[in-house]
């Protein structure tokens, strides 16, 4: 009898425990308690991650968070269902989506909410609102930052942003005595260093600071000093140059693999316009003509550079004594060459490289340092006539899909004319 | 009983039938009594081919069968000389020859004289009139001086078979009357018959075949010609001498051999030679030798002992013997080698003393059915010799011994001894040994410096056939043995060729005889010896060049090069043409000692050489000069831009000795002139004049003449020769053809020509000795040229980072462009070139704000470097013209045509200033670095430019220059021009 009286007992509190009064009223949860961004921080505006502690229910009701974000804590906008770390970006085309400015101040706040939501529905909502913060984003950096460089010089360019204290510049690697960062004030908007290193790339970091104190971004600047005779590409390649006549040309042929504006020489599709060949740091790279014959305009050569036109090539050929009546010869394939008789070719061939051809000297004289060198060309992935020829574009079109190039071979001291579109060497001239 | 013959001969005129007169060819007598005999005659000869006109007379007297004497005598004139020949024999009895008291014999005398006479062997002469007693034809030589041969017997009186000898006697007179030598040779015998000699006659005969062998003429004996007595066989001691006196050459020597043959005791030499002897004196060279290491004196007792020995004293005495090898066969291998080699390798020849006495016995016994071999020996050797002060051991460095004189003595012992059984088994002889034993003992030693003492003993035994056997052997050596030895001490040739080679034909007559060594010659080098190092050098002796056939050595400059492997000559003249020649090189060896070079010796004790000779023939001479000789010429060979007006001589350089063509190879009949043609054919002579320099120069011949009177056109292509042209005017085919014309006589309308050839017609043609082509500016002069071609403005080209090369333009705007050839500006030496830029430091903006102080001026630094002094660059590469058309110069096309090359009208100065002074900038750099420990506090100065690590970049500003305008090979100046480059648009 005792076991059934101790069921009995149990049966009955189990009874009482697992029922609910029916007239008790919900209960709020917690307040949320917000942790970043901080009130009163700085913050970057391209992406703002809000994060706070979870709120607790006394009935242990699952809870939803809405976060409200304003400019000027009249005017919220709301974002449901959120968890407690949101990043809301300054992209437009994302869901969580805010305008974000640099260097403005910013509202928010934070409710929870339980879910207990039964009828009969006199029963009461249970929500609780945090306090609310504030932060500002991070103001904006300079505007339109540039330099110009030159024999052991850089100099920067800039303009200051609205509510500018100063720009705070640092710059790799460093230099000798000079004091980083370099503080600029506004309204100065120029940095002007002399002493450098030609041929060394210096990266510059730029921060603007507003008169709130806030700094912005660093904006960044990759720079090399040259002495005059000499240019660079996107790929900070460094290039010779010669003057011949009114002409000056690099004296090495094109080895970047971004366009003039950085960005690299390729399709959507990532089909590269040129091809390296097993021998390309002597001889340049080899193009095809997207490379400098593309919608967008983009230039492959160093900046003030570009691919000769056809005109150019011959007022070149020209300086260089080729008889008028030769100079238009086109496509001729008679084995006879342009200038051959007056040695045209050679003066820009290089003086060594070129291979015998039977028995006779290839090379050139190499009058002008143009240094043209038998870089051959490549065909379906064959690299052919190395030591032989030299295959040069123009950047004047011949029908659709062909170029006309210039070519250079061991067996002459002509110059051949003629077009295709095959991948081979680029020499770029001053614009 | 008189006999006699005479031969007549009748001459007469047979035209005319008359008796002319007669001929007496000889007359002879022959008479015997009882008492004597006497037979001879006299013959005669006239105009003989042979022997001229002469007689002979010949006589042979006998006289109780106890006295003979034969005679022949000869008398004659040939040509222009005089000869004769007497002959004579003498033979006694030996107990009726001339007494000399007290007990001397002479009883046989032969010989004879002649003069101007040779011996003739020649088969053809069919006559008896030259010939002699002994049956060899004489014939007159005028060559020939006088000899004489005589010979003597002697004895003892009474008992001349106790003692007898036969002594022959030469004497030797030269052409002008003077005595060459004395030589006495002969055999002595004692107890023993005179009659073994033979006939004195016979002796002579012996002397006549020797004079066979000799070809004629007499000659003195040598050392081997002591040959065993001819009474040996039968005599119990003999001997032979040969005692001789050179006259002409200050030496004397003597010779002696003894032979003993007693039956019981014997001679141990050859033939039973007992003894032997040989004295030696000369001006340079003495010794007296009683027998010798290898060839002792000594004695055999029946076989069974023998003591021999030595003594030696003078010079050329040779090392210690090895010991015997029954001594040598106990010891083990290793000392054997070493005392074998010893023996062999060790340089054998010194003056001093050397003597040596070795006994040995031998016993065989058998006392059926045994037997016993018993042996014992003994000896010792002493060594004192005199190496010389330059005598040194392998590793030495101080002269061996004291001042050369150094000591071995070596003394050895052996003992053996077999005991058997013998016996007959079965018919066959069988052997076995009881006891077989030997054992030898050695000590030697050396010194002083080094002190070198070793010793061996070893013995062997073996019992009952083998049974028991056993061997030992102990050495030791105490110091440091001294090996001698000499020659070349590299192990290679040191000569490896000389050239030209051997058998070479066509040589080259311009060549330079050179010797080339695998050793440097003159250069010490150390070489690891005997574990120690020590320094030998090669040093050459002699180089010589010359003419087989004369003898004529060639005279020249001789070099040798840097690295002491090449020596040449360089003939004051080219070979002569086809002729055979030696080329001989000659080294020797020289050895530090005591801090001195010793020469190293060989052998034989004298300075070692090593020489080579190559033997060739020489080519041809050229006759004209060849263009690969000629280094340099005004005007220069296919020259474009000759200025007519710049210089009014010129002149040909050339390489080789080519004076010949003017002088003594000059052909006859042709005067020698410089001539200019033009492209018409229109020609102008001039006279030269030429010398040579001395071989070594690089220049040997210098052409010159003048060019002031000849009427150059501008832009004509000349040639240039040195001709050959033939004196005559009237030459052609009818040159030596003489015409005369006269009237028929019996119709004087008619003319007969006549025409007669005088001599052998000589066609003489113009011949070229040496030619060139040039062509003459558009300009007459550089300057004039210079101021019709400006240079623009610079620009700059990068060679390496801070360093540019600055470039400005030329352009040359006139109607026949021919801008600067080949010979101006790129001879294939750029020291050649005829335009020569310098830069005008002091002008130049860039140097004298930039560089000068930091450098060239910076006296601090440059003390520091040790390069105190250094001046800015200024050769010939600094600054150069860069022409489109860099080779532009006559080809044999255009001078055969006519015509002109298309020349670039562009062109350019190519300043290279920075690029040198960088290179001196680096040399300075370096030069601080390696320095910088004894830089103390360095200067402002110094610091200055060790801060830089480049120099200042090339600046806008004002870069001066001048140009040059240089006769080629001569340095001479003709013109010279400034001119300015502006740089700009670059740094400021």
């Amino acid at each position: 009898m005792k076991t059934f009286k101790t069921v009995t007992i149990v049966l009955a509190f189990g009874i009482l425990f697992s029922c609910r009064k029916e007239d008790d009223l919900n209960k709020q949860p917690s307040d949320p308690k917000l942790k970043a961004p901080i009130n009163g921080s700085v913050t970057d505006y391209d992406e703002v991650t809000f994060e706070w502690d979870e709120s607790t229910d006394p009935e242990n009701d699952e809870i939803d968070y809405t976060l409200f974000i304003s400019n000027d804590s009249l005017n919220w906008k709301s974002y449901s269902y959120v968890n407690s770390k949101t990043k809301i970006s300054n992209n437009e085309q994302t869901y969580l989506y805010y305008s974000f400015e640099p260097g403005k101040k910013y509202y928010w706040k934070v409710k929870a909410e339980n879910k207990f939501q039964v009828n009969p529905p006199q029963q009461e909502t249970g929500e609780a609102i945090s306090k609310t913060f504030h932060f500002f984003t991070m103001p904006n950096s300079v505007i339109n930052l540039r330099d110009t460089s030159g024999h052991e010089f850089v100099n920067l360019y800039w303009e200051d942003p609205q509510n500018l204290d100063y720009v705070e510049i640092r710059v790799e690697p460093e230099i000798n005595n000079l004091t980083q960062p370099v503080i600029i004030d506004a309204g100065v908007q120029k940095l002007e260093l002399t002493g450098l290193e030609n041929g060394t790339i210096y990266t510059f970091f730029v921060k603007a600071c507003n008169i709130l104190g806030h700094i912005s971004k660093a904006n960044t600047l990759r720079v090399m000093p040259l002495d005059p005779t000499q240019v660079h590409d996107a790929d900070f390649n460094i290039y010779n140059i010669t003057q011949i006549g009114e002409q000056t040309w690099l004296r090495e042929n094109l080895r970047t693999t971004k366009w003039q504006d950085g960005t690299p020489m390729e399709n959507q599709y990532g089909d590269k316009y040129y091809v390296i060949g097993s021998q390309s740091d002597i001889y340049g790279y080899y193009y095809y003509p997207s490379s400098f014959n593309n919608s967008a305009g983009k230039n492959p050569c160093p900046y003030g550079y570009h691919v000769p036109t056809d005109e150019e090539w011959k007022e070149l050929e020209k300086f260089l004594e080729m008889p008028e009546d030769e100079i238009d010869d086109y496509c001729d394939y008679s084995n006879t060459y342009r200038g051959e008789d007056f040695n045209v070719g050679n003066m820009l061939k290089s003086v060594t490289g070129w291979l015998d051809y039977n028995g006779e000297n290839g090379n050139g004289i190499d009058f002008y340092q143009f240094n043209l060198l038998p870089a051959g060309y490549i065909f379906n992935g064959e690299e052919i006539g190395f030591g032989e020829l030299s295959i040069l574009y123009s950047s004047t079109n011949e029908g659709e899909y062909f170029y006309k190039y210039r070519g250079f071979y061991n067996n002459t001291s002509g110059i051949k004319y003629c077009q295709t579109n095959l991948s081979i060497s680029i020499r770029c001239i001053k614009d | 009983m008189f006999g006699g013959e005479a031969g007549l001969q009748l001459y007469g005129n047979y035209a005319a039938w008359k008796f002319d007169r007669v001929g007496v060819d000889k007359i002879m007598v022959d008479f015997k009594s009882k008492a004597f005999s006497i037979k001879g005659g006299v013959m005669f000869k006239n105009g003989d081919e042979i022997y001229g006109t002469g007689f002979r007379g010949e006589v042979a007297f006998c006289l109780i069968d106890k006295f003979n004497l034969d005679a022949v005598a000869v008398f004659g004139k040939k040509d222009d000389y005089r000869y004769f020949l007497t002959d004579v024999f003498l033979e006694l009895s030996p107990s009726s020859g001339i007494t000399v008291p007290p007990a001397l014999s002479f009883y046989g005398f032969g010989g004879g004289f002649y003069r101007q006479m040779q011996q003739s062997y020649d088969p053809n002469i069919n006559s008896d009139f030259g010939k002699s007693l002994s049956g060899i034809n004489y014939v007159p030589d005028r060559e020939v001086g006088m000899g004489l041969m005589a010979a003597i017997k002697f004895g003892l009186v009474g008992t001349s078979s106790t003692f007898n000898a036969k002594v022959s006697f030469e004497m030797q007179f030269n052409q002008y009357g003077g005595l060459n030598f004395i030589q006495l040779r002969g055999d002595a015998a004692f107890m023993d018959t005179p009659e073994k000699w033979g006939k004195l006659a016979d002796n002579i005969n012996d002397k006549v075949k020797k004079l066979e062998e000799a070809g004629g003429k007499l000659k003195l004996s040598a050392k081997s010609d002591l040959k065993v007595p001819e009474n040996k066989s039968g005599g119990f001691l003999t001997a032979s001498m040969n005692i001789k006196y050179d006259i002409a050459n200050s030496v004397f020597s003597a010779d002696l051999s003894a032979y003993l043959n007693a039956g019981f005791i014997k001679g141990v030499g050859e033939n039973d030679r007992m003894g032997w002897a040989s004295a030696y004196f000369s001006p340079d060279k003495w010794y007296t030798y009683i027998g010798t290491p290898s060839d002792r004196i000594g004695v055999e007792v029946l076989g069974l002992a023998r003591l021999d020995g030595y003594f030696m004293i003078g010079d050329d005495i040779p090392e210690l013997p090895s010991p015997p090898q029954k001594v040598l066969q106990n010891f083990s291998q290793a000392k054997q080698d070493q005392l074998t080699k010893r023996a062999e390798g060790a340089q054998a020849t010194g003056s001093g003393l050397a003597f040596g006495l070795s006994l040995g016995v031998n016993f065989k016994a058998k006392l059926p059915p045994f037997y016993a071999k018993i042996g014992a020996g003994l000896g010792s050797e002493f060594l004192l010799k005199n190496y010389g002060s330059s005598a040194y051991c392998l590793g030495g460095n101080s002269t061996l011994g004291i001042n050369g004189w150094y000591a071995r003595a070596q003394a050895w012992a052996w003992v053996e001894a077999d005991i058997g059984m013998e016996a007959k088994v079965f018919a066959k002889n069988y052997k076995f040994s009881i006891l077989d034993i030997s054992a030898s003992a050695l000590l030697a030693g050396a010194g002083p410096n080094p002190f070198y003492f070793t010793g061996a003993v070893g013995g062997r035994f073996s019992v009952l056939g083998g049974l028991v056997s056993g061997q030992c052997d102990f050495d030791f050596e105490i110091g440091e043995e001294c090996i001698i030895r000499g020659g070349n001490p590299f192990g290679v040739d040191v000569i490896a060729q000389l050239t030209p080679d051997v058998g070479e034909n066509d040589v080259n007559v311009f060549a330079s005889p050179q010797a080339i060594f695998n050793i440097p010659v003159g250069l010490e080098m150390e070489i690891d010896e005997e574990g120690h190092k020590v320094f030998y050098k090669v040093s050459l002796e002699e180089f010589k060049v010359f003419y087989k056939e004369t003898n004529q050595k060639l005279e020249g400059h001789t070099e040798l090069d840097g690295d002491g492997k090449i020596y040449l000559l360089d003939p004051a003249e080219p070979f002569e043409s086809q002729k055979e020649m030696i080329v001989y090189a000659k080294v020797g060896f020289k050895r530090k000692l005591n801090g001195e070079w010793i020469d190293v010796k060989g052998n034989d004790g004298s300075p070692f050489f090593e020489i080579k000779e190559a033997e060739f023939k020489s080519g041809d001479r050229p006759k004209e000069i060849l263009p690969e000789h000629v280094k340099y010429s005004y005007p220069v060979a296919m020259q474009y831009n000759y200025y007519p007006k710049e210089y009014e001589s010129g002149y040909i350089l050339v390489t080789e000795n080519y004076s010949y063509l003017f002088s003594t190879e000059k052909p006859e009949g042709y005067d020698q002139v410089m001539m200019f043609t033009d492209a018409d054919g229109k020609n102008t002579q001039t006279n030269f004049s030429y010398k040579t320099n001395s071989a070594g120069n690089e220049i040997r011949l210098e052409v010159n003449f003048s060019t002031h009177d000849i009427q150059f056109s501008n832009d004509e292509i000349y040639k240039m020769a040195i001709l050959n042209i033939p004196q005559s005017t009237t030459s052609g085919i009818s040159s030596n053809i003489t015409t005369s014309e006269s009237n028929m006589e019996d119709n004087e309308d008619i003319t007969l020509t006549t025409q007669q050839a005088e001599g052998t017609l000589d066609m003489l043609e113009q011949k070229e000795i040496y030619a060139l082509h040039f062509r003459t500016s558009s300009y007459n002069t550089f300057t004039e040229k210079m101021n019709a071609i400006p240079n623009y403005e610079g620009v700059v080209w990068q060679e390496y980072p801070y360093v540019y090369n600055l470039i400005s333009n030329i352009f040359d705007a006139s109607a026949t462009t021919e801008m600067f050839d080949f010979a101006e500006n790129n001879s294939l030496y750029s020291e050649q070139n005829l335009i020569r830029i310098k830069p005008l430091y002091n002008n130049t903006d860039w140097y004298t704000n930039y560089v000068a102080d930091l450098m060239y001026e910076n006296d601090e630094a440059l003390a520091a470097a040790k390069m105190t002094g250094l001046q800015p660059p200024d050769n010939i590469d600094v600054i150069k013209y860069s022409l489109r058309t860099k080779d532009n110069q006559l080809t044999e096309d255009m001078v055969e045509s006519n015509s002109r090359p298309y020349v670039s009208k562009y062109g350019a100065f190519h300043n290279r200033i920075a690029y040198y002074i960088d290179q001196d900038f680096i040399n300075i750099r370096n030069a601080l670095a390696n320095n910088l420990v004894n830089i103390n506090n360095s200067s402002n100065n110094v610091a200055k430019l060790l801060r830089e690590d480049h120099i200042p970049g090339l600046r806008n500003g004002k870069y001066e220059m001048q140009v040059y305008y240089t006769l080629p090979g001569k340095d001479i100046i003709t013109s010279s021009v400034k001119r300015i480059v502006n740089l700009t648009n670059f740094i400021d």
